[in-house]
């Protein structure tokens, strides 16, 4: 499993200086700082575009935390958010929970929250590909 | 409806941040818009997954508010945010990429735009569906 200074250590997390808070069985919370992110949206708040990317890369920590040996996570399939309210925070959680992990297809449930005031700002559904391990 | 002039259109969406996504705006007219997404990085970028699908989801999104801006007459309606967004990824995303948000129907509190990318022989690679709220512009007092 790719440890947490492993996926600090990726371009998109390096970008925005996403950090990893937890990671594990089938769950993760990042957290992003509003000044970190300088693409906007409506009223100032994180890009909707952005929003869904980070509840993607939640997803893909939390599955990460899940595969068996020699699995390895696919590609994103299929991504659904509902915005409900403006990424304004100072700081932002990003938390994801796996709802199914099956042998060719992982399903999480993503939130995004207002670290200061737990504002649900998004809600996120993603769908991942699992490529099973080789048979030998 | 008031289609923006196409390069005042492109400037507003050249910043750097966007640059370093590789994503430029492409054409804009009544009810679509396009971007193209150019993922050839040429660093490490090119084997981050993540980095690609921000790019795309990006476009993708402003896609849609442009599509909205080329149609929207400001002195009935107003832009209110997008609601909701489904994307289907549907091959990996790689090369250049033209991704286009049209409108498919329009309301007055939402309208629904379709959104479309395609690489450069003109193959699908996403496909997906945006919510995007209005409001209704508010009468301004007199003074």
């Amino acid at each position: 499993m790719r440890s947490i200074v492993e996926w600090e250590g990726t371009p998109f997390f390096r970008e925005l200086d996403l950090r990893v808070e937890s990671a594990g069985d089938g769950h993760a919370r990042l957290a992003v700082r509003r000044e970190a992110v300088r693409l906007r949206g409506a009223r100032d708040g994180l890009n909707g575009g952005i929003v869904a990317t980070l509840g993607e890369a939640a997803m893909r920590v939390c599955l990460a935390s899940m595969l068996a040996d020699g699995e390895r996570a696919g590609r994103t399939r299929e991504l659904t958010v509902a915005y409900l309210s403006g990424a304004r925070g100072d700081v932002t959680i990003v938390e994801a929970r796996m709802l199914r992990k099956g042998g060719r297809l992982a399903v999480g449930d993503i939130e995004l929250i207002d670290a200061a005031d737990g504002t649900l700002n998004a809600k996120l559904r993603v769908s991942c590909e699992v490529i099973p391990a080789r048979a030998e | 409806m008031s289609v923006p002039d196409l390069e005042t259109w492109r400037a507003r969406w050249r910043t750097p941040e966007r640059e370093r996504l590789g994503v430029r705006g492409e054409r804009i007219g009544d009810g679509f818009a396009s971007f193209t997404v150019d993922l050839r990085y040429g660093d490490e970028r090119d084997h981050d997954a993540l980095f690609a699908s921000a790019a795309v989801t990006h476009a993708a999104d402003i896609a849609v508010l442009s599509a909205v801006m080329g149609h929207l007459d400001e002195h009935v309606q107003q832009q209110n945010g997008t609601a909701s967004m489904h994307l289907n990824f549907l091959r990996p995303l790689v090369g250049v990429l033209t991704v286009e948000g049209r409108i498919t129907s329009w309301g007055s509190h939402d309208a629904i735009v379709e959104i479309a990318a395609e690489d450069e022989r003109g193959t699908l690679v996403l496909k997906g569906l945006s919510t995007y709220s209005l409001r209704p512009r508010e009468p301004r007092g007199d003074a």
